[in-house]
């Protein structure tokens, strides 16, 4: 488990990864928090020639709030989010997710970035960028500056629309609408493994109490998070209820593509998508409804 | 006897270095001059070498050498692990090329070995050897690979079973009967010690001796096996156990990887190591287990049992591991089955059977762990045949302590113990009533929890009669040790039982310092080292207390008499006018002239040191010990679980065990001992799974996919114990390594079908969330 040989450089500026990624673009690969690539090429599942360290690059890193949302720099370590005091005030849903990513000591190197662009299903930053409407900067030296759509930017399995001379950036989040109730829930065998199924969900409403935009996203089901949308069309513009739920989880259950590995069959992952939908939803609405505080 | 809770209390010191870093593992050696050595070996799992054209790997940057099995043959000699078996056993020698010879039998048998100035220089060359293989038909699982025209993992032999024994004892009762039965499928596992597996070999020129760094458990045995695969002539093999990350069995195996080490270094004549990667670990390490047992349990309308019928098979891999055999885990399993229970009568059959997977071996609790999984998972299911209450069931059937000592329905001896007391002592630790209450109460309001029982006997440091009669040909039954006093007043104690982390070190200082009535600190303990320490099996089986340690507190004898002659010598008195006693001797007539240990130190190495002559010079004792009888062990686990109901996810609530391992030397280390096998056996129950698919192709090659239990995943365990000492052991000692992971899987299994109130047809591990909650759709 020794890496095929690589070379290796560290660009000081945007400039001078932009520059490298130009010239290498399909021999490199972008080094962040190294917490899969570092794998990948010990077991040389990953044989890149040139490995574009980006760490020194401050820019890069960082949380920076305004009246559009929240940026948060692709260089992000997660354990950064996660003693931020201001996220769970800013973006309730990233901040009940980021304690399921791996485990602490990942998560002292592992970036925003690098679970982007990464791109597995069963990722929880994906899901998050799904189902908040995030957007995504990619630079490079022959498109410039180009922000993309989370539903555009995830297309499969370990693929995104980043082109290979891209380096993402940042992701920008808007701002959470008032009075939403989040919930984020996965099932996995141990706490900090890839969840075998995950729901997200956020739910705002009316004055009259009608719910108005429902989100439910589901991840590690499909080749992709993504949004449950027959499921958001039956609850959108009703009142909440229990049945309701049940029934919308079901729906959601029928719209995602799972698969079949060593964990779990396709058929216990639908299963358990339809049981954390519903178990999402009631704890997003019991969190718009204010009576739930934790 | 006595009992009572011990508190968890810290560990010893001597994990302190360990613990922080500063212990000198295999990776951490370095000699001059050292090459490094990466196996390409076989992707497919049954396949003919047709070529090897390995000029580009031998013309790589920083290459040595490049050895293919074909260059072997001659030099080198196959592991051949033997077995002397009696009219009711068979068993099929099978000979294990260390480089695979012509043939792969498993995805990961070493194919060609490359030598280089670096680990990463031999890994790059070794994606240059160019193999051309032709692919043969494999078989995967057992029951497949005893099927007519399965296709033959070797050649020479008629069909792919390695091993097969019967036992019959006693006839069932005539009168009538009730009968449960089921099937038990323990899944493949593996010890997965933090540190993986590995050897550093060098050949010391001058001194005509070839030493081998290993992880081993076997230092002694590892040895007899690299002087019969190599000629070697006037050269000596001395192997060395670093500090070790962990043995759990799977490092009592000797690797054909360590016998390839050993000829590299005096083949090429500079010290070559080989660190084993996790991803080889899993690929081609032992693997343990994988075995299937059907099984009817006969008893009267009483619940008292009238018989045991069972059949094991088990799928042992592609070659017989050294020195234990396929047969290991079908004779254990058929040891272990009839339990702490009065059994009239047991019918069994076993069989290993060769497939084209990594070979298995030794993994902590072996066959004892099928024992109760099935014993006890028929338990629960008579209990609820007849309505009687699963632990009500298991006190009417328990051997009482009138009948110690006893026999089993297998023909093991039980030396010691109260079964009936350590049941109840559990139950009342337990809260055993109100847990049932609980349950009860939990189920109204739709929430399922189980209660799982496991009694159960370990036998330890099996003696040599035991391994004669196993036909365990390469393995002693015997443990040694050698205590030496050095010129300033301190003991050496070498024992040939070496730890792989258990804290033995720490239990040996207090054994012999409680012996010989001084302090610990005047004692140092060697192990693991062939030419330090005195011949002996190795730490295997729960051994290192009863072998280890029987040989101690025999040698400490020896050394109270060697005292006592050169206490004679300096004050010329006959040497019975002395005893020894705390730490001196002392003349029996005035029992104020006393001389101690420094005092005897300095005499026996200074300038009036007498020449005796029935001994060399020094204070120097030796003792072999084969304990007189195997010590039987036992225990009782109880775990409380719940069970998501829409999830099928277990949740350990509640676990509690009273244990019965003798006199406890070091009860610290005991619990350690116990709640690390407990952690593991939970691992098996609801984690742990080695996956081959129907071709041989391995699918779980790493600890993503290999899902060991997390801290989180682990309940407190609660601990009380009884001492019963064995009337037949030096010290009364009995062993302990084992024991928990003997029962837990049982324990989980039974909670877990108990909260379901389920009897399926078939109980399989692990217990994933999917299979839980299959079974509790299947039962709806």
């Amino acid at each position: 488990m020794k890496p095929a040989p690589f070379a290796w450089c560290a660009p000081a500026t945007l400039d001078e990864a932009l520059d490298l990624l130009a010239g290498h673009a399909d021999a490199a690969r972008i080094l962040a928090g190294g917490q899969t690539l570092g794998p990948l090429l010990n077991m040389r599942l990953a044989t890149p020639s040139i490995l574009i360290d980006i760490n020194g690059i401050g820019e890069l890193a960082g949380l920076h709030p305004d009246s559009a949302g929240l940026t948060i720099g692709a260089l992000t370590r997660q354990s950064t989010l996660e003693d931020d005091p201001k996220l769970a005030a800013l973006q309730p849903l990233i901040a009940m997710a980021i304690p399921h990513i791996a485990h602490r000591a990942i998560r002292n190197r592992g970036t925003v970035g690098g679970s982007l662009a990464h791109a597995d299903p069963a990722a929880e930053w994906p899901a998050l960028a799904t189902l908040l409407g995030a957007h995504l900067l990619a630079r490079s030296k022959s498109r410039g500056r180009r922000l993309i759509g989370a539903e555009e930017f995830f297309i499969t399995h370990l693929t995104t629309a980043l082109a290979p001379d891209e380096l993402l950036c940042e992701v920008r989040v808007p701002p959470s609408p008032p009075g939403a109730g989040y919930a984020m829930l996965e099932f996995a065998r141990r706490h900090g493994d890839f969840a075998l199924a995950g729901a997200m969900v956020r739910l705002t409403s009316d004055a009259g109490g009608k719910l108005t935009d429902p989100r439910l996203v589901l991840f590690g089901t499909g080749r992709r998070a993504s949004r449950a949308r027959r499921a958001e069309a039956m609850l959108a513009g009703v009142s909440a209820g229990t049945a309701l739920f049940a029934a919308a989880a079901a729906t959601a259950a029928t719209e995602i593509d799972p698969y079949d590995d060593l964990h779990a069959s396709a058929e216990y992952r639908r299963h358990l998508a339809a049981v954390l939908a519903s178990r999402a939803l009631e704890e997003a609405l019991a969190r718009m409804n204010g009576k739930r505080h934790d | 006897m006595a009992e009572g809770v011990t508190q968890p209390s810290p560990g010893p010191e001597e994990l302190h270095p360990l613990v922080l870093g500063r212990g000198r593992f295999l990776d951490d050696l370095h000699v001059p001059g050292m090459l490094h050595a990466a196996f390409v070996r076989s992707p497919h799992p049954a396949a003919r070498i047709e070529t090897i054209d390995a000029g580009a790997a031998r013309a790589a940057r920083g290459v040595a050498a490049v050895l293919t099995g074909a260059d072997l043959p001659g030099e080198v000699r196959p592991i051949r692990t033997r077995i002397a078996t009696d009219s009711r056993a068979t068993y099929r020698c099978t000979d294990w090329p260390v480089l695979a010879a012509g043939e792969v039998r498993y995805v990961g048998e070493a194919v060609a070995v490359v030598v280089a100035e670096s680990r990463y220089l031999a890994e790059d060359a070794a994606a240059l050897v160019d193999i051309a293989y032709a692919p043969q038909p494999a078989v995967s699982a057992a029951e497949a690979a005893l099927g007519p025209g399965a296709p033959r993992v070797h050649d020479g032999l008629s069909d792919n079973r390695l091993f097969a024994a019967t036992l019959e004892a006693g006839s069932p009762a005539a009168d009538p009967v009730v009968s449960v039965k089921g099937r038990f499928r323990h899944p493949r596992v593996t010890g997965a010690a933090i540190e993986n597996c590995g050897a550093l070999a060098d050949f010391r020129a001058n001194e005509r001796e070839l030493v081998l760094w290993s992880g081993t458990q076997i230092p002694h045995l590892l040895r007899d096996l690299i002087r019969d695969c190599l000629d070697l002539g006037d050269i000596a093999v001395r192997v060395i156990a670093p500090d070790v990350g962990g043995g759990f069995g799977i490092k009592m195996q000797a690797l054909p990887e360590e016998v390839v080490l050993a000829h590299l270094a005096l083949r090429l004549r500079r010290p070559v190591k080989w660190t084993e990667d996790r991803l080889e670990n899993f690929l081609a390490s032992f693997h343990a287990r994988d075995a299937v047992v059907e099984a009817e349990l006969a008893a009267g309308p009483d619940g008292i049992l009238r018989g045991l019928r069972a059949r094991a098979l088990v799928n042992a891999g592609a070659y017989s591991s050294f020195p234990l055999s396929v047969a290991l885990e079908p004779l254990t399993i058929a040891s272990a089955l009839p339990g702490p229970y009065r059994l009239p009568a047991f019918a069994y059959e076993g069989a290993a059977v060769a497939t084209h997977r990594c070979p298995v071996g030794a993994f902590r609790g072996v066959g004892f762990t099928l024992g109760p999984m099935v014993m006890e998972g028929l338990m629960d299911r008579l209990a609820r045949k007849l309505g009687i209450d699963p632990l009500e069931l298991r006190a009417r059937n328990l051997i009482p302590p009138a009948d110690m000592p006893a026999t089993s329905a297998a023909g093991a001896l039980y030396d010691s113990g109260d079964y009936p007391a350590l049941l109840a002592l559990t139950a009342r630790a337990a809260g055993y009533g109100a847990w049932r209450e609980e349950q009860a109460c939990a189920r109204i309001s739709g929430r399922l929890l189980g209660i799982g029982i496991a009694c159960f006997v370990e036998p330890t440091g099996m003696n040599r009669a035991v391994y004669r009669r196993r036909g365990m040909v390469h393995v002693p039954g015997t443990d040694a040790a050698r205590l030496t006093l050095d010129r300033n007043g301190q003991i050496e104690a070498a024992v040939s039982t070496p730890t792989q982390g258990q804290t033995q070190r720490h239990a040996f200082k207090r054994l012999l310092a409680q012996k010989l009535g001084i302090s610990e600190a005047s004692i140092r303990i060697a192990l693991g080292d062939t030419a330090r320490t005195p011949y002996g099996s190795g730490t295997f089986a729960s051994r290192s207390m009863v072998g280890g340690g029987g040989a101690l507190l025999t040698a400490a004898e020896r050394l109270e008499q060697r005292l006592i002659a050169f206490a004679a010598a300096r004050w010329n008195l006959p040497a019975n006018a002395l005893r020894y006693e705390a730490g001196a001797v002392a003349q029996i007539e005035a029992p104020w002239e006393k001389l101690d240990l420094a005092a005897l130190a300095a005499f026996a190495h200074g300038p009036d040191a007498p020449v005796l002559a029935d001994a060399e010079p020094g204070i120097v004792v030796h003792a072999t010990y084969d304990s007189p009888i195997t010590p039987v062990s036992a225990a009782v686990h109880l775990a409380l679980v719940e069970v998501e109901k829409d999830t099928g996810k277990v949740r350990v609530l509640r676990y509690v065990v009273a244990e019965d391992c003798g006199p406890m030397v070091d009860p610290a280390g005991v619990e350690g001992q116990i709640r690390g096998a407990i952690a593991q056996g939970i691992g098996s129950a609801l984690f742990e799974e080695i996956i081959y698919d129907a071709e041989g192709q391995l699918l779980t090659a790493s600890l993503l996919d290999y899902l060991l239990p997390s801290a989180t995943d682990i309940p407190a365990i609660e601990i009380v114990h009884m001492e019963t000492a064995s009337p037949g052991t030096a010290g009364g000692l009995k062993g302990v390594g084992e024991s928990g992971i003997i029962g837990a899987p049982a324990a989980i299994a039974g909670a877990v079908l108990d909260a379901l109130e389920v009897d399926p047809e078939e109980v399989r591990l692990p217990l994933t969330p999917e299979r839980v909650r299959t079974l509790s759709v299947d039962a709806a």
